[in-house]
């Protein structure tokens, strides 16, 4: 059974599509903008962890309320153990902390974290820098890789349409995070930059196997058009990406599963699982279709 | 590949599954050996049982950053003060003994301290943060010197609470040497030169205008005699006889600029003045600007939950390869894990410090192997379809998906390299185990599962096509 999906048929539905949602995304990243945890912003967070049950979050407030450094602090409940106290864009010092840590009633363990705002903007910046520099070298190493392939159209183009499909897998999770980050207060930390990081490297390597495929089935058929290579390569590789993208899913859910306490690392996997899934969206109903467009719209100007 | 070769590299594989799987976990077999080392009166070799080292979020710890304020140094002085800041920083800790502390510098003027296992940030903060202490000390009179060896003689071979019921027993501790006003408040500063002849090096110092004069007195009162010098109550270099660092004065000393020469190891005269200047220059560090502490019971939760999370990844995972590609995904379900045992005796071997950013970065790798394999697979049906045999369709599938393989493999390697390179440490560590993940599943995928492949095939079992297919 040989059964033949057409994946460019539709491809402006698809286009638009894309163009809604990225333009939601980009929407609620403007408006909302992003909600820095203090790795990026500075600023102090105690997490308290109760060997047996937490004190009701009032008792914890009024045992504060004698700590002056920290009236402006947000008092967080994690789990049936646990709470968070959070000072935004301040750094406290090792005093206060002693202060908080006897002030406060029960037998528990504490973690604590307090970056100075200086050096939260630096790693802002560093981030940042590091991930353009990351994909100025990919688009570079795609547009050498497909070099051979300059017909119908340029390798550069491979490295474009990668590139823009880039830009779709990140802007949408980080319009979710905006989004939650504003309503949820759910805060940007390093592990979601880190599962931003994984997205790009699937991402990438989706565009590539499926561009592969197009490199091998321009050389081998000579008598399809390129819309019809495109098609074809894609219902080579569609079996393949599915695959893939569910294996990661496969892994999400029980690290989803045993962090659901641990609020960084649970967003890290709703992070993953949202750029994993649309990951897998534009690799096989844009990515490749933006190339049969952009060829066809190039074929009408040559005609004109 | 012949018979014989196809066997060998069997074996191969074998023996690498063996040494990496003992790496992993050799508690079981070391009691294994104990029992028939016993029963049989053998004696065979155990395998060092070393753990996987945590980082400080899953183990629990102080990490604290300092800004060094450079502003009052010389800018070609920069390097050698930020490493002796560090130096200072190391031996303080020791003499506190913290278990495996790391000290990193940073950055041009920062400089980050890693405490596993300390549970109070406040008292880090306060042994870190005093300003190293310079003192000289000239020798005792020889009646004292005298007086402490007889000290030392009497309490010879006695047990500590004896000791105490000597008279004046604490005489026996005293050192050969006792402490001047001079410290290194008034030290401006040392440096190394050398000798124009013999290019032997040379430590020069230079004191300060009341520096110089008690310089001058000390130096006129201990002329033929040595003068001690202390860092932090203890002898500025090591000696290893467990004696005191201490140059002889030759003659007096006026205009505040003394040399000292002798020390023939060049390092060790670097060391001497570095160490000098730590005592002459306090850099003040002040409060930390990132305090971090772990509490022991969080880590330990982190690091369980990452195992047991990995561990039912890994299982869904070959389930489904196996469910979805029957006998190929059951064979490269076993290169899977021997893939993972492969990258945790690295891990353990180099050894990497393992966090929880590592672990993203070892999870994005396991999902490259995975994918890796389903590339191949999915190719190799193709094949089949085409109603070639399982072992051409091996081959063929095999060879093709060779090329997206290394092109998508290779992006994810130059990315890494560059947040390898340029990233903070938390990057840095997503991207090296990252990049140690990617060379490892290329191996598994091309070399391991290739194999059991090629010799499933042309076993008996390459004949039963649902099993292919």
């Amino acid at each position: 059974m040989v059964m033949v999906m057409n994946f460019i048929k539709y491809s402006k539905l698809y286009f638009t599509v894309a163009i809604i949602v990225v333009g939601l995304s980009a929407y609620s990243l403007f408006s909302f903008g992003l909600n820095l945890g203090i790795d990026f912003e500075g600023g102090s967070m105690i997490t308290i962890n109760y060997t047996s049950e937490r004190p009701q979050i009032d008792e914890i407030r009024s045992s504060l309320a004698g700590v002056s450094e920290i009236s402006r602090a947000q008092i967080q409940p994690l789990g049936e153990k646990e709470f968070a106290l959070k000072i935004k864009e301040k750094d406290i010092s090792s005093k206060v902390f002693s202060t908080i840590i006897s002030a406060l009633p029960g037998e528990f363990d504490t973690s604590i974290e307090t970056i100075s705002p200086v050096v939260g903007k630096e790693l802002k910046d560093k981030t940042l820098a590091v991930v353009g520099v990351a994909l100025l070298a990919m688009l570079l190493y795609i547009a050498l890789a497909f070099n051979s392939v300059s017909k119908p159209i340029s390798s550069i183009q491979y490295g474009i349409s990668s590139t823009l499909m880039l830009f779709h897998d990140l802007i949408i999770p980080l319009g979710v995070l905006a989004f939650l980050g504003y309503y949820y207060d759910i805060q940007i930390n390093i592990p979601i930059i880190t599962a931003l990081l994984t997205i790009i490297g699937y991402s990438i390597n989706n565009n590539i196997v499926i561009f592969d495929r197009i490199r091998e089935n321009l050389k081998r058929e000579n008598k399809l058009s390129y819309s019809e290579i495109v098609n074809k390569s894609l219902n080579e590789t569609f079996v393949r990406c599915l695959n893939t993208s569910f294996t990661v899913l496969l892994v999400l859910i029980p690290l989803y599963y045993f962090f659901m306490n641990e609020e960084s690392l649970k967003y890290f996997t709703l992070v993953m699982g949202i750029g994993i899934f649309v990951g897998f969206f534009s690799s096989i109903f844009l990515s490749s279709p933006l190339l049969v467009s952009w060829n066809n719209y190039k074929d009408k100007r040559k005609q004109l | 590949m012949n018979k014989r070769k196809t066997i060998f590299s069997l074996f191969l594989v074998l023996i690498l599954t063996v040494v990496a799987g003992l790496f992993c976990y050799p508690s079981s077999y070391n009691k294994l050996v104990d029992d028939v080392n016993i029963r049989y009166n053998l004696s065979i070799w155990h395998f060092p049982e070393t753990d996987f080292r945590l980082g400080l979020d899953l183990k629990g710890g102080v990490h604290l950053q300092y800004e060094a304020d450079l502003s009052q140094i010389d800018e070609k002085e920069r390097d050698n003060v930020m490493e002796g800041l560090r130096d200072v920083i190391e031996r303080r800790i020791n003499i506190f003994g913290v278990a495996e502390p790391v000290i990193q510098i940073y950055g041009f003027d920062r400089i980050a301290v890693d405490l596993p296992g300390m549970e109070s940030i406040e008292n880090a903060i306060s042994w870190i943060g005093e300003t190293p202490l310079l003192e000289f000390a000239e020798e005792r009179s020889e009646e004292d010197i005298e007086r402490i060896n007889q000290k030392r003689q009497e309490l010879q071979g006695l047990s500590f609470e004896e000791m105490q019921e000597v008279e004046e027993w604490y005489v026996a501790f005293e050192d050969f040497y006792q402490k001047t006003e001079l410290t290194g408040r008034y030290l401006d500063k040392a440096q190394l030169s050398f000798n124009e002849t013999t290019y032997a090096p040379i430590i020069e110092l230079q004191f300060d205008s009341e520096g110089t004069k008690l310089f001058e007195e000390i130096t006129e009162r201990n002329t033929g005699k040595t003068l001690a010098i202390y860092l932090d109550g203890e002898s500025i270099i090591e000696m290893g006889d467990g004696s005191v660092y201490a140059p002889r004065v030759e003659q007096k000393i006026s205009g505040g600029k003394a040399i000292i020469t002798g020390q023939t190891d060049i390092n060790v005269a670097k060391l001497i003045v570095q160490r000098l200047n730590q005592g002459s220059l306090p850099v003040p560090l002040g409060e930390p600007i990132v305090q971090k502490k772990v509490g022991p019971t969080l880590g330990a939760i982190s690091l369980n939950n990452a195992v047991l999370a990995g561990a039912y990844g890994l299982l869904a995972i070959i389930l489904f390869l196996i469910i979805i590609y029957k006998l190929p995904g059951l064979l490269a379900s076993i290169s899977l894990i021997i893939y993972c045992m492969i990258l945790l005796s690295l891990i353990k071997l180099i050894p990497v410090t393992l966090t929880l950013a590592g672990i993203g970065g070892i999870i994005l790798s396991v999902g490259m192997a995975v994918d890796a394999n389903i590339l191949i697979f999915s190719r190799m049906r193709e094949e089949l379809k085409q109603s070639k045999d399982a072992l051409l369709s091996a081959e063929e599938g095999f060879n093709r998906a060779w090329s997206s393989i290394r092109d998508g493999n290779f992006t994810t390697l130059i990315v890494a390299f560059i947040l390898y390179f340029l990233g903070t440490s938390f990057i840095k560590a997503f991207a090296f185990a990252l990049i140690l993940g990617i060379l490892i599943s290329i191996f598994s995928a091309m070399v391991i599962s290739k194999l059991f492949i090629q010799v499933a095939a042309k076993s008996r079992l390459g004949k039963i096509k649902w099993l292919w297919s």
